[in-house]
């Protein structure tokens, strides 16, 4: 059984469909990338699936459930938002922000314990961020940021993690350890999805990818199956070869870029893994 | 369970800095007391003392007649007034703080939903219908429920960013009101409603009175406290409404009862006091400063440096000068050179 189902969910704001008729599912365990262009309805796909927003037609099952009958402690439990990355206004020390994600698991009249926060500490060790626990949160990177929200949402209890574009804003250098850091949770057993702009992120590390236009599916599958030439060009307008490095180790090359570099023709040693013709 | 996890439940340990409120209470019960001696009509500390002591044990330790005269001024005048600062300046500040948390904004005050404006208009409608004193203080408090009653109205009048369209709505729900008192002041007796309107706009507590007082204590110390008790929720909802939201938080629900709360208690300063500004803004500002943004902390320390600060402004507005001078005056006076100062700090980020 699928961990999480989105079936043939719609959603407007307005008049205007942003979600129309979509269906996917993924499996736990998987990491689950969405693909598409701005405006494609990728974060409201989110918001529908972390039950924020109730879809206009269609349901989101977790666990075999609609998404709706969950009580939204119980369901914060087991599913954790990422949110993108902001500014904060105040500055809470890291811990503070951390020790939030214990509110689902608190009655009303009960505080934080030691415990709590002793849970809060090792989500923040578990990531290898421990030294920032007493940092203010609006002075961190962010990076750093990004990180001590993956924590909170590892404090959370959760084993399903939805993440709004987590690699936008962060530099090369910390784009690639959150990757590491997800592919890691991910070979751990928790799920993810996230949405990216980067086909590249998609091929480094994801197990799944559900690809969006206009609020549909275009492609849905294995990266290795889907983010092809053809699909990328469906989804961008843009030329884009995906090339094998190594055994097992793709990258997407923009052609309008290459030609711009060096005669494609003559220097071409590689052969483009995926796809052929024309855009 | 064995020591460990006892230990576990009992102790709180982010809250490391709880000797504050501690040191801030004994300050504030200090400076209750100096207050009490300070007046034209001076008496000792030693026997406020000895007057309390027999307030409270009924052991006789002062003559009969010095008793009553004491009780007089101490208990009728001074008392009252005193404890109307330290509860208004305790509401004033905690809901306040509760607001920039909440707007997620550290340069809110607690009439951002129009409740000041609206309970000024209903205080001065009172006095226009001179329907006794009780009545200005009913129409006051009504005032300000409707006001925000508005404000929330319009924010729901549309989808949108709730924030934002309840800040649209604060904005309308406050000049709505201002346009009506003006409208009010325009149609009082000149001679007689008018500058009772006008100097109750200014704010001050000299018509604080035991009764008024004790009444308004109940619903101010229970919106405090209702305040309190969802520090914790309010530190999940200055991040944003969706992280609230996938944290488990019924969002719309809590921020109703924190609007009501914080309300109830606002407009009852102006039932109290009248108009007496800037001290929701900065006092929060000076609590963080403190010890930091998390509620659960801030929120107690906001309460007991508000009740400190307007006691001590309360005792400048009628000591300083023979006769008394507005407390508003001398809370903005305050406030605003402050407020420029914090400026330079909120555009860091610390708030």
């Amino acid at each position: 059984m699928a961990l999480l189902e989105a079936q043939n969910i719609s959603f407007g704001y307005g008049g205007r469909l942003v979600l129309d008729n979509l269906s996917f599912a993924i499996d736990k365990g998987s990491l689950v990338s969405l693909l598409g262009p701005n405006g494609c309805g990728k974060t409201t796909l989110l918001k529908t699936l972390l039950g924020l927003l109730p879809a206009d037609g269609g349901e989101v099952r977790f666990e075999g459930r609609p998404i709706s009958s969950y009580d939204r402690r119980e369901l914060a439990r087991r599913v954790a938002y990422v949110p993108q990355i902001h500014k904060a206004a105040f500055a809470y020390r890291a811990l503070d922000v951390v020790l939030m994600g214990r509110l689902p698991h608190k009655g009303f009249w009960s505080s934080y314990h030691r415990r709590d926060e002793r849970l809060a500490l090792e989500a923040l060790d578990k990531l290898g961020i421990r030294h920032l626990s007493r940092r203010p949160y609006t002075e961190i990177s962010g990076g750093e940021r990004q990180m001590v929200l993956i924590a909170r949402a590892l404090c959370q209890g959760a084993h399903t993690f939805i993440l709004d574009e987590p690699a936008n804003g962060l530099d090369y250098g910390n784009q690639i350890k959150l990757l590491d850091q997800l592919a890691t949770l991910s070979g751990e057993g928790y799920t993810f999805v996230m949405s990216t702009h980067f086909p590249d992120h998609v091929l480094w590390v994801a197990s799944q990818v559900v690809m969006l236009r206009d609020g549909n599916v275009v492609a849905e599958g294995p990266p290795d199956a889907v983010v092809t030439r053809q699909n990328l060009c469906r989804l961008y307008q843009a030329e884009v070869e995906v090339w094998q490095l190594l055994e097992n180790f793709k990258i997407c090359v923009p052609q309008r870029l290459r030609s711009r570099l060096c005669d494609c023709e003559k220097h071409d040693t590689h052969r483009p893994v995926l796809g052929a013709g024309r855009c | 369970m064995d020591k460990a996890a006892i230990l576990d439940r009992l102790t709180v340990p982010s809250l490391n800095r709880l000797w504050l409120p501690g040191f801030l209470l004994v300050l504030l019960l200090g400076t209750v007391t100096v207050s009490l001696s300070l007046g034209k009509y001076p008496v000792s500390i030693h026997e406020i003392l000895l007057f309390l002591r027999q307030q409270v044990t009924g052991w006789p330790a002062l003559e009969a007649e010095r008793y009553d005269l004491l009780r007089n001024i101490l208990w009728e005048i001074r008392a009252p007034r005193i404890a109307a600062a330290v509860l208004i300046g305790a509401a004033l500040s905690t809901s306040g703080a509760a607001f920039q948390s909440m707007f997620i904004n550290p340069l809110v005050s607690p009439g951002l939903l129009g409740v000041l404006p609206g309970a000024s208009c209903g205080a001065a409608l009172g006095m226009l219908l001179s329907r006794g004193w009780f009545g200005v203080q009913l129409c006051c408090f009504a005032g300000g429920l409707l006001a925000v009653a508005i404000a929330v109205g319009i924010a729901r009048l549309y989808r949108g960013d709730r924030l934002l369209m309840l800040i649209l709505g604060g904005i309308i729900s406050g000049s709505l009101f201002t346009s009506l008192l003006s409208i009010v002041k325009y149609l009082a007796d000149p001679y007689d409603t008018l500058p009772a309107i006008v100097y109750w706009l200014m704010g001050g507590l000299s018509l604080a009175d035991s009764h008024t007082v004790l009444w308004i204590s109940v619903p101010v110390v229970l919106g405090i406290v209702g305040l309190l008790v969802m520090a914790r929720y309010l530190n999940v909802l200055s991040m944003g409404d969706e992280e609230a939201g996938s944290l488990g938080v019924n969002v719309s629900l809590i921020r109703f009862w924190l609007i009501f709360f914080a309300t109830v208690i606002s407009a009852m300063t102006v039932v109290v006091g009248g108009l007496i500004g800037w001290v929701g803004l900065i006092i929060p500002h000076i609590g963080r400063m403190l010890v930091g943004p998390d509620n659960r902390i801030l929120l107690p320390v906001s309460a007991l440096l508000g009740g400190l600060y307007l006691v001590v402004v309360d005792d400048v507005s009628r000591l300083l000068l023979d006769i008394e001078i507005p407390l508003g005056i001398i809370t903005a006076l305050i406030g605003i050179p402050f407020f420029i100062l914090v400026l330079k700090n909120a555009r860091k980020g610390w708030g």
